[in-house]
């Protein structure tokens, strides 16, 4: 008899083999249509040594060694005591084990601080502060790397609830830089992103690397726990469960939009230089300039 | 009606539930009201579907898919 692991929202089920080929053509058919890759890239994958991305960094390792692209990976050890030093070794491991190599950058290093000793001196949300210093550091070192593309392991859950989350905050200019390809307008010192788990949820995910055998570890971050978006994320998973469907629903409606969105968009969200360190921003002074200046100035 | 352990690994924690013949890794989650769309169940080690039937003697395992911040 066949042992079925897994039954989508619409009952079809899936055994082991089956389940790995559906997820891998899934995502190899969003990298096509959506065109993530472009001859002679190389990728950097943002790694945090849990399973969305290592579960990317694992399939485009399988597409790039045939393609003849370059892969590498970038982990931002932004300081959580407990929870980064743990995906870290995974991350090492899983590295070691695909051949790909491995790059780790911090504020520590790049700023003399980490993510904790900012938050024990400023009273801000951890899970923006972080982003603002992930996201600088990202970009910051895919270049140094030159990467020409950023590959995340954004899921279907973490875009569903993101796409929420600007609508419910009305913060809807947001939305307009999400998507599988990322980018409302191009500049030369913005690596272009790519999420190739675009449209797989975060359960798929976790049975992919669970039947693979990765050694990644299913916790969340302990700084996330209170976060706006665990609210938004236990929501949409409560309305998943009594509605199947929901997420991509959501999602769905959402790419509709998006190329409206981004057209109406696009000429408000013009790239500039931050005029202290020259690096991508919104405003005269990027988020992470800012974030500087205020951790300097704070006794 | 037996009882069996339920490890719950997000939590670290083991809970006793009970089971008749028919029970399902679907009525246990119920029972423990955890929503299946965030976790993956093992039953012995292994990874299977929330419909599958268990028996006095299954080890199950229950782990959080939500993860990141």
């Amino acid at each position: 008899m066949k042992k079925i692991i897994y039954s989508d929202q619409s009952g079809k089920s899936y055994t082991k083999s089956e389940f790995i080929r559906y997820f891998e053509a899934k995502v190899f058919r969003t990298i096509r249509k959506y065109g993530m890759f472009d001859k002679g890239d190389k990728i950097v994958v943002a790694m945090s040594g849990g399973k969305d991305s290592v579960a990317t960094a694992h399939i485009l390792n399988q597409i790039i060694s045939k393609r003849g692209e370059q892969l590498e990976a970038l982990l931002i050890d932004e300081g959580i005591p407990g929870y980064r030093d743990i995906t870290i070794k995974d991350a090492k491991k899983f590295c070691k084990d695909e051949g790909i190599k491995l790059t780790i950058a911090s504020p520590k290093k790049e700023f003399k601080f980490t993510l904790t000793q900012a938050l024990n001196k400023l009273s801000k949300n951890p899970c923006n502060m972080c982003g603002t210093l992930r996201r600088y550091l990202l970009n910051l070192y895919a270049k140094k790397l030159n990467a020409t593309k950023v590959a995340t392991g954004h899921n279907l859950d973490d875009e569903a609830q993101t796409v929420l989350m600007n609508q419910y905050k009305g913060n809807v200019q947001l939305s307009a830089k999400l998507g599988p390809v990322t980018g409302v307008t191009e500049h030369k010192k913005f690596i272009r992103r790519i999420k190739p788990l675009y449209f797989m949820t975060e359960k798929e995910v976790a049975i992919y690397t669970t039947l693979k055998g990765f050694q990644v570890i299913y916790t969340e971050c302990p700084k996330a726990r209170d976060s706006f978006r665990s609210t938004v994320r236990d929501q949409i998973n409560d309305l998943e469960n009594n509605y199947p469907g929901i997420k991509n629903g959501i999602i769905n409606s959402f790419l509709e939009m998006l190329p409206r969105l981004r057209k109406e968009l696009a000429p408000k969200s013009k790239i500039r230089e931050c005029e202290s360190c020259q690096e991508p921003a919104a405003k005269k002074i990027c988020s992470m300039c800012e974030l500087l200046g205020e951790y300097r100035q704070a006794k | 009606m037996v009882k069996i352990n339920v490890y719950i690994e997000r939590d670290d924690v083991t809970k006793q539930v009970e089971i008749s013949k028919k029970t399902t890794i679907k009525d246990i989650l119920i029972q423990l009201n955890i929503n299946p769309v965030t976790v993956i169940v093992t039953k012995n080690d292994e990874l299977c579907d929330e419909s599958e039937e268990i028996n006095s003697k299954d080890k199950l395992k229950i782990i959080s898919v939500v993860s990141g911040g």
